[in-house]
C-alpha cells in the first residue's frame, strides 16, 4: 500500500514510510533496547521505558521500551499472548504498569489515567467493537469530542456543547466514507460500518497518537484494503500504532515494525529487514500452520 | 462494503473537516438534535446540518407547568388532587432517578433517604426554627447538595454492585434514626409544615401548592431533559455502556459519577420537601426501605430512560396505591410482584414497550417512504441531491 501512497494535502512528504532505523537503535537514555522509529517522522510523542507488567506471576510485558515519533504507520505483531494488547493498555493507561515509565509528548505520564492520557492526545480502538447501543454513529463519535470534556453537569446547562460536537462527527464520519449511517443507531450496522465509526470516534479529538488494536479482526480482504488505506493517510498526519494479527496487510502498511515475543520487545527496525528476519519466519511459519 | 475511504483522513477530526459552524438560515446557539441528511454543495464537500437549539427541555418542562397547572385547578382539591399532588412529589424524584438509574445506570438506591432529608430538613427548619417555605426549601437544596457530595465523595468510589449494596444500607440506618430520635418526633413524625402557598381555604392552598409542586417538576423534568441532550449526556451514555471506552475518549468516571449522585439527591430532596409541604406533615415512612421500592416500582414500570413515562408513572402508581384498599393493604406483596414481572418481561417498562412498537412502526413507514423514493429516482425523478456521501 505504501507503494502507491495518496498524496495528502498538508504531508510534508518526509513521511514515516520512507525507511524506518533498522535494528533496535538507541533512544535519547541510549538504552540499546528502546524500539526506536525514525528520526525523520518528527519528535517523540509517546514513548515508554522498560515498562512491566505481570499477572499472577506470568509476564505479559517484560521490561519493553518504544518510542512513537509524531507521525507514521508502527506495526506491532507477536503470537496470541505475546503482550501486544497489554502493552496497549499501558499505553493507554487502561493498567498500570508495575514498573518502568510512560510518557507522553516529553512528560512523564506513568501515573496518569486512561482519562488524562486520551486528554493528552492518545486515542485508541478495541480487540472487539465497543460502542454506545442503541445511539448512532453521529452521537458515538461526538461523545469524544467535546470541546470541553471536562464540564460540569450544571455548566452543561448553559453550554450544552453538543452542537458543535455533532458537527465534527458527521465530518469525521464523512472523512472515513459512512457519513450515510451517521443517524443510523450503531447495532444494525456490518462491522465494517461499526470499526470505522470507532475509528472515527478515535480520530475525531485529533489525537496525537492513535492505537489501532486489530483493527482488521472480522473484516473481509475488501474491508481490509479500504482499513489499510484509511490508516495509511491517516498515519501522513499523526503515529498510527497497529496491533494485527494479518501480517501481509501489517506489512504492507507500516513504516516500522515491533514485534513482541513472551512479553519482550523482540525485533524493531524497518519492514524489510523484517521480511528478512528469523521473527517474520517464526511468525509466518505459525501463520501457515 | 461502504465507500472506500478515498478522503482528506488526514483532516479528520479537524476545524477544516467540520462543515460551517452555523448552516444558512439557522440561529446560532447551541442544542443537539442532528439532520441525518447531508447536502452535498457545489464544491462538493457535504454539509450535514445539526440544529443548534434544542427546544425539547425547556418545551417539556413549560408543557408540564402549564397541563399539571390546568389539571390540579380542574381537580380544585379534591382528594384526587391530593393524590396527584403527592404523585408530583414522588415524580420530581423518578425524574433524577431517570438521570440516575436508567439513563448513567449509576447503581445508587439513596433517593428515599434524600426524599426524607427534603422532608425532614423542611418540617425541622419550618417548624422549629420558623423558615419560611422558599427559604426552607432553598435551604433544603443547599443542605442535600453538600450532603449528597461528602455522601457521594465516599460511596461513588465503589463500582457497580458495591455501591448498589453501600446505598441499599442507608435507607435501614436513617430509617431507624428516624424512628427513635426524638427530635424528629420519632413515629409520630413532625407536624405543621408549611403549604408552598396559602389560600383562604384548604381546597385553594391545595390548589396553589400543587401549582408550585408542578413549576419544580417542569423545572426537574426540562434540568434532566437539558443533561440527557447535552454533550455531558453523551458522555453519560459512553460511560453507562463502557466505563473503559469512556475513559478511553477523556470521560472523568470520578467528576460524572459524583455529579450524577449529587443531582439525583437534590431532586429527590425536593421531592421531599414537596410531599412535606403538601402533606402538612412528615413521618419516617418516608425514608423506609419500602419507600425506595415503591420509588422503584414507579421508575421501572413506567420506564426507567423516559422522563414523561416515570411523571405519570409515579402519579398513576400513587393514585393506585391510595384510591385502592385492597392495593394499598397487599401494597408490598403486589410491588414486589410487579417489580419482578416488570424486570423480567420488560427491562424498559411501559415506555420502552411502547417506543418499541412506534419504533416498528415507524421503521415500516420509513422504509415505505424509501422504496418510493427509490422508484422515482430510478425513473429520473427528484433533483439528484440524495445523499451517498
Amino acid at each position: 500500500m505504501r507503494d502507491t501512497p495518496l498524496e495528502v494535502p498538508g504531508a510534508d512528504g518526509s513521511g514515516a514510510g520512507a525507511g524506518a532505523g533498522a535494528g533496535a537503535g538507541p533512544g535519547p537514555d541510549s538504552d540499546p533496547g528502546i524500539g526506536t522509529a525514525d528520526a525523520a517522522a518528527g519528535p517523540t510523542v509517546l514513548a515508554c521505558y522498560r515498562v512491566t507488567k505481570s499477572y499472577g506471576g506470568v509476564l505479559a510485558v517484560d521490561s519493553v521500551s518504544l518510542e512513537v515519533p509524531r507521525r507514521g504507520l508502527f506495526g506491532l505483531c507477536g503470537f496470541n499472548g505475546a503482550g501486544k494488547s497489554t502493552l496497549f493498555n499501558l499505553l493507554a493507561g487502561s493498567v498500570r504498569a508495575d514498573s518502568g515509565s510512560v510518557r507522553i509528548d516529553g512528560r512523564d505520564a506513568t501515573g496518569w489515567s486512561a482519562m488524562r492520557r486520551a486528554r493528552s492526545g492518545v486515542a485508541r480502538t478495541w480487540q472487539t467493537v465497543r460502542l454506545a447501543h442503541g445511539r448512532t454513529a453521529v452521537d458515538n463519535v461526538a461523545a469524544a469530542c467535546l470541546a470541553d470534556p471536562g464540564q460540569s453537569i450544571l455548566g452543561s446547562l448553559w453550554r450544552p456543547q453538543v452542537a458543535p460536537a455533532r458537527e465534527k462527527a458527521w465530518a469525521a464520519l464523512e472523512s472515513l466514507g459512512i457519513a450515510h449511517l451517521g443517524a443510523q443507531p450503531v447495532d444494525g450496522m456490518t462491522l465494517e460500518a461499526q470499526r470505522l465509526t470507532e475509528l472515527a470516534r478515535a480520530l475525531v479529538s485529533e489525537p496525537k497518537v492513535l492505537l489501532a488494536d486489530e483493527p482488521a479482526s472480522g473484516l473481509s480482504a475488501a474491508q481490509r484494503t479500504v482499513l489499510a488505506q484509511a490508516l495509511t493517510t491517516i498515519s501522513r498526519v499523526r503515529a498510527v500504532v497497529v496491533v494485527e494479527h494479518d501480517l501481509d496487510l501489517l506489512t504492507s502498511i507500516s513504516d516500522h515494525m515491533w514485534a513482541l515475543t513472551e512479553g519482550r520487545l523482540e525485533y524493531s527496525g524497518d519492514i524489510e529487514t523484517f521480511r528478512a528476519s528469523p521473527v517474520y519466519a517464526n511468525l509466518r511459519g505459525i501463520e501457515q500452520g | 462494503m461502504t465507500e472506500p475511504a478515498a478522503r482528506d483522513l488526514t483532516a479528520v477530526g479537524s476545524p477544516a473537516a467540520a462543515p460551517p459552524a452555523g448552516a444558512p438560515g439557522e440561529a446560532p446557539g447551541e442544542a443537539p438534535a442532528e439532520s441525518p441528511a447531508g447536502q452535498p454543495t457545489a464544491s462538493g464537500v457535504t454539509v450535514h446540518r445539526v440544529r443548534r437549539r434544542d427546544p425539547v427541555p425547556l418545551g417539556a418542562a413549560v408543557f408540564i407547568f402549564v397541563v399539571g397547572s390546568l389539571v390540579l385547578a380542574a381537580m380544585n382539591g379534591s382528594y384526587t388532587g391530593l393524590t396527584v399532588t403527592t404523585g408530583v412529589a414522588y415524580a420530581v424524584v423518578t425524574v433524577g432517578m431517570v438521570l440516575q438509574l436508567g439513563y448513567s445506570r449509576q447503581l445508587a438506591f439513596s433517593q428515599s433517604v434524600f426524599m426524607g432529608l427534603g422532608a425532614y430538613g423542611t418540617g425541622i427548619l419550618e417548624v422549629k426554627y420558623n423558615f419560611n417555605s422558599l427559604e426552607s426549601l432553598l435551604a433544603v437544596i443547599a443542605l442535600s447538595a453538600v450532603a449528597a457530595l461528602l455522601i457521594g465523595a465516599v460511596v461513588t468510589r465503589a463500582p457497580g454492585l458495591a455501591l448498589a449494596l453501600a446505598t441499599l444500607l442507608l435507607p435501614l440506618f436513617i430509617y431507624q434514626l428516624a424512628t427513635y430520635s426524638g427530635y424528629l418526633g420519632s413515629f409520630a413524625g413532625i407536624d405543621g409544615v408549611l403549604p408552598f402557598w396559602n389560600g383562604s381555604t384548604y381546597e385553594s392552598t391545595l390548589v396553589r401548592t400543587g401549582i408550585i409542586s408542578v413549576l419544580l417538576l417542569g423545572i426537574a423534568a426540562g434540568m434532566v431533559l437539558r443533561v440527557m441532550r447535552s454533550g455531558v449526556g453523551l458522555q453519560l451514555m459512553a460511560m453507562s455502556e463502557d466505563e473503559r471506552l469512556s475513559e478511553s475518549i477523556g470521560v472523568s468516571l470520578r467528576q460524572r459519577r459524583l455529579e450524577i449522585f449529587v443531582l439525583g439527591s437534590v431532586l429527590a430532596a425536593v421531592g421531599g420537601a414537596i410531599l412535606a409541604s403538601v402533606q402538612g406533615l412528615v413521618t419516617p415512612d418516608v425514608l423506609s426501605e419500602s419507600a425506595e421500592i415503591t420509588l422503584l416500582l414507579m421508575v421501572f414500570v413506567a420506564g426507567r430512560k423516559s422522563v414523561a413515562g416515570v411523571i405519570i408513572g409515579a402519579i398513576v402508581i400513587e393514585y393506585l396505591t391510595t384510591s385502592t384498599s385492597f392495593i394499598s393493604t397487599n401494597l408490598g406483596f403486589i410491588e414486589g410482584i410487579v417489580l419482578l414481572l416488570v424486570l423480567l418481561v420488560e427491562p424498559d417498562g411501559v415506555a420502552g414497550a411502547v417506543a418499541r412498537l412506534l419504533g416498528r412502526r415507524t421503521d415500516s413507514w420509513t422504509e415505505s417512504i424509501r422504496a418510493r423514493s427509490d422508484r422515482l429516482l430510478a425513473r429520473g425523478g427528484g433533483n439528484g441531491a440524495r445523499h451517498t456521501a
